[in-house]
């Protein structure tokens, strides 16, 4: 909150710089997996420039035969065709831009996504851990979604604001270097505007979408915290605290805006006086107060209206720039989230190739390290022998690491120092991905997939097959709530379906374990939370799922105790063992 | 059409745009403002280059040509744009600004009054996320749509008017432009917008459930690659399909504003040809060329309309699902200024409860709770604890019989008196970010540091929190996510308690904990509470010999224990 309390205006605004710079970094790279659709959007952008240029050819013609000349142009099939060819050409090459932009966005966003996905399995559940779901879940959805106006628009359109002007200098020159010349003059300001907006659109970017998003966040919290507030009788006081902060929040922005707004006039304000400058040049050219500019020829009308009517255009792809720099700044607000992620160091081990033959496996940790954070060890040289197919069972106070050891175990976390050997391969010799398929694991908050019972089975086992499903379901004591559901396996669970409450979830849980072809079973309170009948059946059927497996169990409760062979307390970081007359008495 | 009611919700909405009401009118005449300025720019450039062209034809006419006047005219045009460009930013930023409090405020207030269960709790989905979203979407409707579409309308009409001066039939073109804007595009985009819109709805909720699901059952995932490969190919496939769909409204989005360039440049060529083929006066003077270079302008009113209709029916879609959720009438209703019941004892008849398609939780049932007592609620999970103490705490609505409050109903309360009477903490207390201090006067505004710490100790607190280099004045994240889920509990129990209400309800204050905690938790918490109403709901049956009385909840029943069946169960 305020870790930047210490730091002056300039070192925090020179260290947002820096962090600008490279997350612009990391978006001109990623646009590299647009392919070739980047180019193409330049392309149409660039093609809509020129159809503008001949169609203020044809235009001047056309006025300059009808009112100067007395003319009528529609005497030529060409001013039939001609101008609604040019409008048709405007009109197509915008839909080629928009739709190239849009498809190169795409293509970029799919690869974020991807790329996310793959870390997130790359960092583990103990990354994970650490961070809230929805937040995460946000990450991989909305902030790989604000990337889309960079790339689709910003981008193409930074390309289009140096372009463009130069292809209608180019068209002009020829025809009158004066007024080239004009627009010319005003061409070097073109990089200080693009600061201008950028700057302008910065203050706006910072104070008003975080703002409004700050403002939606903290109206969400109160939402989500109506039921509270009521019990509390603080939902009314609340409600001025609604308005308060929607009047603060107007007052704070609108000062910034007031200012930053005024970037956005100057480029208005130039390219007003650069329409005006050159129309009255030409007036006079062609009263002839003014005879330069022409190369000696006498001006015409047509010559003066295909100038002015491209004087506009000189400025519009800048404009167009300012009205897409927002996306710019959402794009940088969420490259940094976006590659924090990406670059985050994994904190699982890369183990190796070798394999452990079929069988419950022994396990030997010896003098085991870890900490969190530095200075706070979780771990200090524990020790745990675990012959193949031994139940030991750890209890010990609630944040006392031994969930930390279970994740050490199943090779999710690395530890700062000691040595893990499974029969014999020590875990940095161990292919990680194939030992944790040998494990049958059981967490303290079981999961529920939004999909069919089945998906949530096959969690488990991707290969399971019905019968064996069913098996499993009624060996966790599950038969007679399946027989219930109309749709048996299909049943849609869990957002959008049915619910299970916490005792059948746990039992799901159960009947998962049963599915996995397991040698290792770490358990991790599995009880938690459940009443006396539930935990009766979970501890009956665990023990039958213990035989020929080595077992590791942690637990608060009493009655799981009763599977392991040993009870181990894991306290100040290391595990002794724990005499059964403990837990007399301690409640189950 | 299906549509219309949506329609019609968003219309009502754009009627509560009354109250900014001065700064909505300013915005629309400085963004006249601005648009007279840009073609009056354009305009008067195009007759100046015309009339000094026509001028300049012989050396007496040059000299006699009064460039004072379209000169001073084209400085005014340039300085009116930029500055009311400005100023429209300015004003309309400011009365949405306006708009957005408002509609806040006014939302909260009637989403307050509604039940857990009505504002969606128990269907397990984040309807209140798609709230906020839909809220900024209403944000929206104001400056992307009505203003344009509004100044682009008075400039049409005005266009119109002027154009008629010099020949009737040019009228025709400004008043075909404005009828485009009116009503093709608003339907184009429509029709256009209203399958893609709801398909996108879905798409992104398909898309969070898909990533939710990898990022939730990573725990199990990380365990099995094939489910890991299923489930990643499913939520790629989601995260394309979505983008495909994305794309299909962009290209709406695109063709729409094609055919408004195309448009407002075939208005300018048809202006050329009708004046061409003589359906106007009689020789076409400079004024053409302004009648052509403002027709040609008129893109500049029009071109952010279509990308906003395209907006509109997800616009009037979250008009209708706020309307959904907002517009319920709360269950249960609380009296405005209700009865004062006569003392604090509770009684429950004949309640029964049941939530929507699942089977009655209880039908028929009885309780007295007298003033003073302390009681025990015991039974499983799932069993209706948690309901019944939502049923009594009057958050949730019974389908059948009555709870009383001193022998008043409690529908007969007004809330802040029910509040003032029954202090409540449920299982899974919600903390605000904010610092703890806030959190805790939540409960009690003029609590005093000493107050609160003293709370804290009672719940067992005050050691953790003192190791805290800010203290009470920690910050805690939004939801409580800085909190470890015991540590909200008991800072649930401490609001519950710092309330000094007649009538405490505690919903599992010991989950978590382990016996001896939850012994001295239960002791501290009597001790506090000696004289008053206590309602302990758990489903642990350890220590509760102390209390007065021991009610066991199952199968809908509540069974009174005896002091020999409660000790044994410790």
């Amino acid at each position: 909150m305020d870790s930047g309390s210490d730091m002056s205006e300039a070192e925090r605004s020179a260290d947002r710089r820096g962090q600008d710079a490279a997350a612009l970094r990391w978006l001109r790279l990623q646009a590299r997996g647009a392919g070739a659709w980047g180019a193409a959007a330049v392309l149409g952008g660039g093609l809509q420039v020129l159809a503008a240029i001949a169609q203020a050819g044809v235009l001047a013609w056309m006025l300059h035969m009808l009112i100067v000349e007395g003319g009528n142009p529609f005497a030529q099939p060409a001013a039939w065709w001609a101008l609604p060819a040019c409008l048709l050409a405007r009109a197509l090459t915008g839909v080629l831009k928009e739709e190239a932009g849009q498809r190169a966005s795409e293509r970029i966003r799919g690869r974020l996504r991807e790329a996310l996905l793959d870390r997130l399995h790359h960092l583990g559940p103990a990354w994970r851990e650490r961070r809230q779901a929805g937040a995460l879940a946000d990450l991989l959805l909305e902030q790989v979604e604000a990337v889309e106006g960079y790339y689709a628009r910003y981008r193409p359109q930074q390309w289009l604001a140096l372009l463009a002007p130069l292809f209608i200098l180019a068209a002009v020159l020829p025809q009158s270097w004066a007024a080239a010349g004009i627009l010319f003059l005003t061409a070097p300001l073109i990089p200080l505007f693009m600061v201008l907006v950028g700057w302008g659109a910065r203050a706006r970017q910072t104070r008003q979408l975080l703002a409004l998003q700050r403002m939606s966040g903290h109206f969400l919290d109160l939402l989500r915290g109506l039921p509270t507030l009521r019990l509390l009788d603080a939902h009314e006081r609340q409600a001025q605290e609604v308005a308060r902060i929607g009047e603060d929040f107007r007052q704070r922005t609108m000062s910034v805006l007031r200012l930053a707004f005024l970037s956005g006039t100057v480029l208005e304000f130039f390219a007003s006086v650069a329409i005006a400058l050159t129309a009255v040049y030409l007036g006079f050219s062609l009263l002839g107060y003014l005879d330069f500019g022409f190369y000696g020829a006498a001006p015409e009308l047509r010559l003066a209206f295909f100038i002015l009517l491209l004087a506009p255009e000189f400025y519009q792809p800048l404009r167009d720039l300012g009205t897409h720099y927002h996306a710019r700044a959402e794009a940088l607000a969420a490259a940094g989230q976006l590659q924090a992620m990406l670059d985050a160091p994994s904190p699982q081990p890369a183990g190796g190739k070798r394999t452990l033959p079929p069988g419950a496996p022994a396990l030997r940790l010896s003098g085991l390290m870890f900490a969190h954070r530095e200075g706070e060890p979780v771990l200090q040289g524990c020790e745990l022998e675990l012959a193949a197919g031994e139940a030991v069972a750890i209890v010990g106070p609630s944040g006392g690491g031994k969930t930390t050891l279970l994740r050490l175990l199943l090779g999710q976390l690395q530890p700062q120092a000691g040595e893990l050997v499974a029969s014999d391969v020590p875990f940095t010799e161990l292919d990680l991905q194939h030992w944790r398929e040998r494990i049958g694991w059981m967490s303290q908050h079981p999961r529920l997939l939004a999909g069919s019972l089945a998906d949530n089975l096959r969690l488990a086992r991707q290969g399971a097959d019905a019968a064996a499903m069913i098996e499993a379901l009624h060996f966790a004591g599950l038969g007679d709530w399946l027989a219930t559901l109309p749709q048996g396996l299909d049943t849609v669970l869990g957002e959008g379906g049915r619910q299970l409450s916490g005792g059948q979830l746990r039992r799901l849980a159960l009947a998962r374990v049963r599915l996995r072809p397991a040698d290792l079973l770490l358990l991790d309170e599995p009880t938690a939370s459940l009443d006396h009948d539930t935990e009766a059946l979970v501890v009956e059927r665990l023990a039958e799922l213990r035989r020929n497996r080595t077992v590791l169990l942690l637990s608060h409760r009493r009655a799981p105790l009763r599977l392991a062979d040993r009870v181990l307390r894991l306290d100040g970081g290391r595990l002794q063992p724990a005499s059964p007359a403990e837990f007399e008495g301690e409640g189950g | 059409m299906a549509g219309w009611r949506e329609l019609r919700l968003l219309l009502g909405y754009a009627g509560r745009l009354a109250g900014a009401g001065p700064w909505l009118f300013g915005a629309l005449l400085l963004a006249c403002a601005t648009l007279a300025g840009s073609l009056g720019l354009l305009g008067l450039s195009g007759w100046f280059l015309s009339a000094t062209a026509i001028a300049g034809l012989t050396p007496a006419t040059a000299q006699a040509f009064n460039f004072f006047l379209p000169g001073a005219g084209v400085r005014f045009f340039a300085l009116l744009r930029t500055a009311s460009r400005w100023g429209e930013r300015v004003v309309s930023h400011e009365a949405t600004f306006r708009l957005i409090a408002g509609l806040r405020l006014w939302l909260y207030r009637r989403l307050a009054r509604l039940s857990p269960s009505q504002l969606g709790r128990h269907h397990g989905s984040d309807l209140l996320n798609a709230l906020v979203r839909d809220v900024d979407a209403l944000d929206n409707l104001y400056p992307r749509l009505l203003l344009p579409l509004a100044a682009a309308l008075l400039a049409f009409a005005l266009l119109a008017l002027l154009f008629g001066q010099m020949a009737p039939v040019l009228a025709w073109l400004p008043l075909g432009l404005m009828a485009f804007a009116l009503f093709v595009l608003p339907l184009a985009g429509w029709l256009a917008g209203r399958r893609p819109a709801s398909a996108l709805v879905a798409g992104r909720a398909g898309l969070r459930r898909e990533l939710l699901d990898c990022v939730d059952g990573l725990e199990d995932l990380a365990l099995h690659q094939p489910a890991w490969q299923v489930r990643r190919a499913a939520a790629l496939a989601s995260s394309q399909h979505w983008l495909r769909q994305q794309r299909s409204l962009q290209r709406r989005g695109a063709w729409l504003r094609a055919a408004t360039v195309l448009l407002t440049g075939m208005a300018a060529w048809a202006a050329l040809l009708l004046i061409a083929q003589g359906e106007g006066p009689a020789a076409p003077g400079p004024w053409l060329a302004a009648v052509v270079l403002v027709l040609l302008g008129t893109h500049e009113a029009l071109q952010a309309l279509p990308g906003a209709c395209l907006e509109l029916p997800g616009t009037a879609a979250a008009a209708a699902r706020l309307e959904g959720l907002a517009g319920q009438t709360p269950r249960p209703a609380f009296a405005e200024a209700g009865a004062q019941p006569a003392d604090n004892r509770l009684t429950v008849s004949g309640l029964a409860f049941a939530w929507p398609d699942q089977p009655p939780l209880f039908d028929g049932l009885v309780l007295t709770v007298e003033e003073g007592e302390h009681i025990a609620l015991l039974g499983p999970s799932g069993g209706g604890k948690s309901t019944l103490v939502q049923l009594l705490a009057g958050l949730e609505e019974a389908d059948a019989g009555e709870i009383r409050l001193g022998g008043v109903e409690l529908s007969a309360l007004d809330e802040s008196t029910l509040r003032a009477r029954l202090s409540c903490a449920g299982q899974f207390p919600w903390a605000q970010a904010a610092t703890l201090a806030d959190n805790l006067r939540l409960a009690a505004p003029d609590a005093d540091a000493e107050r609160m710490m003293a709370v804290l100790r009672l719940v067992g607190l005050a050691d953790t929190i003192s190791t805290w280099r800010d203290g009470l004045e920690t910050w805690v994240e939004e939801g409580g996510a800085s909190l470890s889920g015991g540590q909200r509990r008991r800072l649930g129990l401490a609001r519950a308690l710092l309330r000094e209400a007649p009538i405490t309800l505690l919903d599992e204050p010991t989950e978590g904990l382990d016996p001896a905690a939850e012994a001295a938790l239960i002791a501290a918490v009597r001790q506090h509470l000696r004289g008053r109403t206590l309602v302990w709901v758990t489903h642990r049956p350890a220590g509760l010999a102390a209390f007065d009385r021991v009610l066991r909840l199952e199968q809908g029943r509540l069974a009174e224990l005896s002091p020999a069946a409660v000790r044994a169960l410790d």
